[in-house]
């Protein structure tokens, strides 16, 4: 198996300005753009809310601006379930409560939605080239292993273009829209968040590298993106439920093979935990992809 | 004798219960135009997507460079194919989608450009460099698609159908672009147009089912030293007993309208078409004949139909 990283860097950058001029880039990144605008909108109005019912159960006053009452609001009791909620553990959601409100809120968000983005991204990429014939100008220029990388590395790059642009709108939202809004606190937290987000994603990137990799029609590619998205939250629910002492641990084997069963210790801010997390997750990226090329190299084009 | 840059043997390949090739032999000397000629389905595409690598054959043995089969990696440059029925994306840029293909072919990006720049200008597409595909009409993506077979200095080029799909004047203009071009490569062309392959080819490979039925010189095939065919409007005193004495190791025919005469020259002893119109032309004229036409050997069409058992008119 060779492999020049040149051809992978060429490769790349044709498909990255190829997504741009196909406005393809300009579709997802309206789309997280988008996304992350309404929901944090969504999400300052809720905060409002919560607020002024705390205010109003206080006999304070009600403020114009979400995000005033802050500090109070992280001692109560609503807002450490809805934490406690986002997060899954109520032992992780005590140590978020120094944590900006709207960056835990985008991390719940990329951490949920941008994995299905993707896969709907990343499902049809090698399967349209293929179905096109547009490969065969490249596949006899190259290894597969270079063709196929190049083209998931620039679908990395534009799902870290958009889950950076979900980020700053966020911020600017925040920024606008809440009231003690610590700025410098805030970016950090969500490029943090941002790059987990990322890291988190690349298994479903595999996943639908994978499945574009074997499947040439384009619609049926990315039918079965979506199904095997879906396939993996429905096991990890499973696993999940069933796992326990003795023979039930079988199921702790599936929860480690799926990206969901890395999800928690993205947000953990232990060393131990995120170093667990980015190996699991970059080691189940390489299997998922692999096991497609697995497929792609013995493929008639 | 011209080294081989392609030695395939034996070639054989199953798409599911289909056949595609059963046990295909084709020889490629450096240099040579090598003409592919087979009906629908005979196995041209599947045999040039073995030689670029895109296709895994079952069987058989394919030698290029006399360094085993093509490895993209190893012979990087070496090899180029323009496939059939393969589309570029429709929003890419000519010269971006050209520079891609040439930097992926190993050369630098400043001789990419302009290797790119070169190209453009022999296809008569520099006025398109950065338009993108969906604004070109047929016949210009079809120059573009050849246009990238042609990037760097590959030493064998394969041509699955180039002309495929184009209106006569375009077939004229990429054949002309393909002879004009060729500069000591090989090239392998694949088409069911056959005047096409007679106009391009050194070398011509009948494929049926699967398997080379012959593979020999253009002029070989078209027995251009062995068969001679006289246009005439019949004289009075035409006897072919006369001109069967004059060439007794020859067969000769004419039609049932008298319209035709065809001499086929049979043995070992050759005879020149100069040396055989000396001897039969002056028994035309004798025998009060008007001579309207004098050709040469047969037509590519004509040979391929005959090889086939197939029926065809004259």
């Amino acid at each position: 198996m060779k492999l020049s990283l040149k051809d992978v860097f060429i490769v790349w950058k044709y498909e990255w300005f190829d997504l741009y001029r196909s406005r393809l880039a300009i579709f997802w990144l309206s789309l997280y753009l988008l996304g992350a605008l309404s929901s944090s909108l969504f999400f300052i109005m809720v905060i409002g809310g919560i607020e002024n019912k705390i205010a109003q159960e206080t006999n304070l006053s009600e403020t114009k601006k979400a995000g005033a009452m802050t500090s109070s609001l992280q001692e109560s009791r609503q807002f450490r379930e809805i934490v406690t909620q986002l997060v899954g553990d109520a032992e992780l959601a005590r140590q978020f409560m120094t944590a900006p409100l709207i960056a835990l809120f985008f991390g719940w968000m990329s951490l949920t939605f941008a994995p299905f983005l993707v896969i709907l991204l990343s499902s049809e990429s090698v399967s349209s080239d293929i179905s096109s014939g547009a490969a065969r100008f490249s596949l006899f220029r190259t290894s597969r292993l270079a063709y196929v990388l190049g083209k998931g590395a620039s679908q990395a790059t534009l799902v870290l273009a958009g889950i950076v642009l979900s980020a700053l709108i966020t911020w600017l939202v925040g920024m606008f829209r809440l009231s003690s809004f610590k700025a410098e606190s805030a970016a950090w937290y969500l490029l943090i968040y941002s790059l987990r987000s990322w890291i988190y994603t690349l298994p479903f990137l595999g996943l639908g590298l994978a499945v574009s990799q074997v499947i040439k029609s384009v619609q049926l590619s990315r039918a079965v993106g979506i199904v095997i998205f879906f396939a993996t939250v429905i096991f990890y629910r499973i696993a999940d439920q069933f796992s326990a002492e003795g023979f039930a641990r079988i199921w702790e084997l599936l929860i480690i093979v799926l990206p969901q069963g890395h999800r928690l210790d993205f947000w953990r801010p232990d060393l131990m935990s995120q170093v667990s997390a980015v190996s699991f997750s970059l080691g189940l990226a390489f299997l998922y992809f692999m096991a497609g090329y697995y497929l792609f190299s013995r493929k008639d084009i | 004798m011209k080294t081989l840059v392609a030695h395939i043997s034996g070639l054989k390949k199953h798409y599911g219960k289909r056949r595609a090739l059963d046990g295909l032999d084709l020889k490629i000397p450096g240099g040579a135009v090598v003409g592919l000629v087979g009906e629908n389905g005979a196995g041209k595409t599947t045999t040039m997507g073995i030689m670029a690598g895109l296709i895994r054959a079952d069987l058989g043995t394919v030698n290029l460079f006399d360094d085993g089969p093509y490895d993209p990696m190893r012979h990087k440059g070496r090899l180029t194919l323009l496939p059939q029925d393969a589309h570029f994306h429709p929003h890419a840029r000519v010269a971006n989608i050209l520079v891609s293909c040439a930097q992926l072919q190993g050369l630098s990006r400043s001789e990419a450009v302009t290797a790119v720049h070169e190209t453009l200008e022999w296809v008569n597409l520099s006025d398109r460099a950065d338009s993108p595909v969906r604004t070109l009409s047929h016949g210009m993506v079809r120059r573009l698609t050849v246009a990238q077979a042609f990037l760097g200095k590959p030493e064998l080029i394969l041509l699955d159908e180039p002309t495929s799909g184009l209106d006569p004047l375009q077939v004229v203009q990429v054949r002309d672009l393909v002879r004009k071009r060729h500069d000591n490569q090989a090239i392998l062309v694949s088409s069911h147009i056959l005047t096409e392959i007679e106009a391009v080819c050194d070398e011509v490979a009948f494929v049926k089912d699967g398997r080379t039925t012959k593979q020999e010189s253009l002029t070989s095939i078209t027995r251009q030293q062995k068969l001679m065919t006289y246009r005439i409007e019949r004289g009075p005193d035409l006897s072919l007993g006369k001109i069967r004495d004059l060439l007794p190791d020859a067969s000769i025919e004419l039609n049932p309208e008298g319209t035709l005469l065809v001499v086929k020259v049979t043995g070992e002893a050759l005879l020149s078409p100069v040396e055989i119109n000396r001897l039969i032309i002056p028994v035309l004229l004798e025998t009060g004949c008007g001579i309207l036409e004098v050709s040469t050997g047969s037509n590519l069409e004509q040979e391929y139909l005959n090889s086939f058992d197939m029926p065809h008119k004259q």
